[in-house]
């Protein structure tokens, strides 16, 4: 009877925890993504530290934007290999911040536009004080047609949380 | 008048050109304000008005955020694990937001600097509390009441700078408001300037269309004028020429009545009212013929006729001109033309006279050889007669000696009326009734006429005319029937360009030509079937030595200045001038058809 009792026991045990795909975060969670995608290590979430999203394929861009003084070099990840990643499927992207402000950018800014979710300002990674921990930003110097109010609304900063909307049916 | 007319007109021009200046001025300026105004740097400056607006009320929501947070914090929330540094951080880079970029800009123009004055009391406060942070972030809660002490007090700033902020930015979106309205202003104003301009602009457009118009109609009134004028100035000629001709015809045919009688009349006479009778009824032929071209009258009369006969009866009538002036003359006609030729005869004559009597004119002494040959043109498109079967274009070539014509003769006569920069032909004061007539004739026959002169070296006229051939060709001539062996022949001549062309006309009779500007001395006369000897600088007793030795071993000799032989023993048979190969013809074939040669023998 104890034995049988002990099976249960480990039966539940291990189908109490269970196996996500993406590896676990080491360290401080920085980004929480929430969505519909199949790579999670949390329930229907991925979280990430730095080093996790350090791994994804990094892109830099060296301009200078409204809210900072001179020319800065910013390094990232783009959306599209956050979403390949998570294997999501998704057009729009609801960016909260720290104080829970949020705004929408779309994927295509990613794809088309160049821009990117800056994770290092000149090489080194963005405190809270600096806008960090991630910034969207886009290539304002190179493509002067970035330089307008749409663009500006959508470079969010101190990120924390991206929501990946749903496919429109 | 009319110089007030002008002045008028060059005033109008001007204003047109101040007009058409004035609307691109105004038209760029107009651009470059829109383009200004609706540039997006500048557009921005309300994005800045907001971005500002915004991070101010962020400063103010986040610094009660870490005020709640520190009210909030009790002894068991311990360790924070850098909590306490994150509310504290987001509220910093709020300040710093405020302080650097655009926004920063802005903000430090509001109210004289005092929000400046304010960001820097509570930037320096927030710093100085960064100690408190750092002994909650240790554990150590003694430090929180004077912290939120502190944090209360930076709220009147806090408020200050907040209100100062939405003042600021008021007035600044209001500023920029009135600038725009200003520039929309000034695009109103220009816009009305450029539509007055323009209206302007399209009235002076359709009053110059209208006086376009009439000067169009006043222009086609005055040519059908012009050519009534002309159509009354042909036919008055043309009637001048009927009514003059026979009085003329009949003194003509008096003097040669007189020439032929036993009255004792003088030869030169006779010959002189018969060649003056003659010149005066081309002359008049040739105005009427001016005349009419002039009124666009003129119609070709072709007919099919012998080219070569023609040609040379043409040449032939300037025999006594030249004869006078004691010019030296031959005439080659490459067998390769046609014999029978559809051609407007009498104008054809008319050019070839026009251009001996201008050779002649500028050929004090010397001589004119005359070449007709094929036309390296190709022929002109045309709709061929009936009775002809081809288009061809042959060249008259005229060569003199003499001065060469004067420098404005040659700039008046290099005018082709065929090029659209050019219409007007050379005028007959100008350049003459001669070549007047000559130039605008060939262009009608659709010709081409050029020219080369040097001075003191003479003129080469080239024409290019073309003609038709007939579709059933006359049997050749009998100028080209000698079938003889070939024989040779020596011309002894200074003037190359006459040599040449006498070598050409012995060449298509099967002779073989040498020609010789000077003697040496030593050159082998008697190898010659014949010798031509014509004005050579090195006759002497040793010369008329050799051609009596080689004259005696069946050497023919001729000679066409007769006057340098007067006072010799040679025998020679004399040429005249013009020298041409149908008075060569039955020379050549007296001596070596009609006579076996002896030469052959030899």
């Amino acid at each position: 009877m104890n034995s049988v009792i002990s099976t249960l026991l480990i039966f539940v045990g291990l189908t109490s925890f269970p196996i996500f795909a993406l590896e676990q975060p080491n360290q401080k969670v920085i980004l929480t993504v929430e969505g519909d995608f199949e790579n999670t290590n949390a329930k229907q979430a991925a979280n990430f530290d730095l080093p996790m999203l350090a791994a994804l394929p990094q892109y830099s861009i060296t301009t200078k934007n409204p809210w900072t003084k001179g020319v800065h070099s910013y390094q990232g990840f783009s959306a599209a290999d956050l979403l390949q990643l998570l294997k999501a499927k998704g057009t729009m992207l609801e960016v909260t911040a720290l104080n829970k402000y949020m705004t929408k950018v779309p994927v295509e800014d990613f794809q088309v536009n160049g821009a990117i979710f800056a994770t290092h300002r000149d090489g080194v990674p963005m405190s809270v004080r600096n806008l960090g921990p991630i910034m969207v930003i886009y290539p304002f110097d190179q493509n002067l047609d970035l330089k307008s109010e749409v663009y500006y609304g959508r470079s969010i900063w101190q990120i924390r949380h991206i929501k990946i909307a749903p496919l429109a049916e | 008048m009319l110089k007030g007319h002008n002045w008028l007109s060059r005033f109008k021009q001007w204003m047109m050109y101040g007009f058409i200046v004035l609307i691109i001025v105004i038209t760029i300026a107009l651009f470059g304000i829109i383009t200004y105004t609706s540039d997006s740097a500048k557009q921005n400056s309300r994005r800045v008005f907001e971005s500002a607006l915004w991070n101010a009320l962020q400063l103010q929501v986040q610094t009660y955020r870490l005020l709640n947070y520190l009210v909030l914090l009790k002894a068991p929330d311990l360790p924070l694990n850098g909590q306490a540094y994150f509310e504290y951080d987001l509220l910093m880079s709020r300040i710093d937001l405020l302080r650097d970029g655009e926004v920063g800009s802005l903000v430090r123009e509001f109210e004289g600097g005092r929000t400046t004055r304010l960001l820097n009391i509570m930037n320096g406060e927030l710093e100085l509390l960064s100690f408190h942070i750092s002994k909650l972030e240790e554990g150590d809660l003694s430090y929180l009441p004077s912290f939120i002490d502190r944090i209360q007090k930076l709220d009147p700033q806090l408020n200050e700078f907040v209100g100062l902020v939405n003042s600021g930015s008021n007035a600044f979106i209001n500023h920029q408001h009135q600038i725009l309205q200003a520039k929309l202003h000034y695009i109103q104003l220009l816009s009305i300037a450029l539509l007055l301009c323009l209206l302007c602009l399209c009235f002076f457009i359709a009053k110059s269309f209208s006086q376009l118009r009439f000067a169009h109609e006043r222009n086609k009134k005055l040519k059908a004028d012009m050519q009534n004028s002309r159509s009354d100035k042909a036919d008055l000629l043309g009637f001048i020429n009927q009514q003059v001709r026979p009085p003329i015809n009949a003194i003509l045919g008096t003097a040669k009545t007189l020439k032929q009688s036993s009255h004792g009349v003088p030869e030169a006479l006779t010959k002189h009212i018969e060649e003056s009778g003659q010149q005066l009824l081309h002359t008049i032929e040739m105005l009427s013929d001016l005349s009419l071209l002039e009124a666009q009258k003129l119609s070709l009369q072709s007919s099919t006729d012998d080219l070569k006969t023609q040609m040379e009866t043409f040449v032939e009538l300037t025999e006594a001109q030249m004869s006078r002036k004691n010019l030296a003359c031959a005439l080659y006609i490459d067998p390769a033309l046609p014999n029978s030729v559809h051609l407007d005869f009498g104008r054809f004559k008319e050019i070839v006279l026009a251009l001996l009597q201008n050779a002649i004119t500028h050929c004090p002494a010397g001589s004119i050889s005359i070449q007709l040959r094929p036309s390296a043109l190709d022929a002109p498109t045309v709709l061929l007669p009936d009775g002809t079967h081809e288009t061809r274009v042959m060249q008259l070539a005229i060569r003199d000696t003499g001065l060469g014509m004067p420098h404005n003769l040659q700039q008046s006569l290099r005018v082709n009326p065929n090029l659209p920069k050019q219409k007007d032909s050379p005028g007959v004061n100008t350049v003459g009734l001669d070549l007047a007539l000559c130039h605008q004739l060939i262009y009608l026959m659709k010709g081409e006429m050029h020219f080369s002169c040097v001075e003191n070296e003479g003129c080469e006229f080239w024409v290019d005319l073309p003609f038709y051939v007939p579709a059933e060709q006359d049997p050749p001539a009998d100028r080209q029937a000698i079938t003889q062996p070939q024989k040779t022949a020596l011309i002894l001549e200074q003037d190359m360009n006459l040599a040449k062309v006498i070598e050409l006309q012995l060449t298509s009779f099967n002779i073989k030509v040498s020609l010789a500007q000077e003697d040496d001395g030593h050159r082998s006369l008697d190898q010659y079937d014949l010798i031509l000897l014509g004005q050579f600088p090195g006759f002497d007793n040793h010369l008329e030595q050799r051609l009596l030795d080689c004259v005696k071993t069946g050497t023919t000799l001729w000679s066409y200045h007769s006057p340098d032989l007067r006072d010799t023993y040679l025998d020679s048979k004399s040429l005249s001038f013009p020298i041409t190969q149908r008075k060569l013809l039955p020379l050549i074939e007296a001596l070596f058809l009609d006579q076996p040669k002896h030469k052959d023998s030899k």
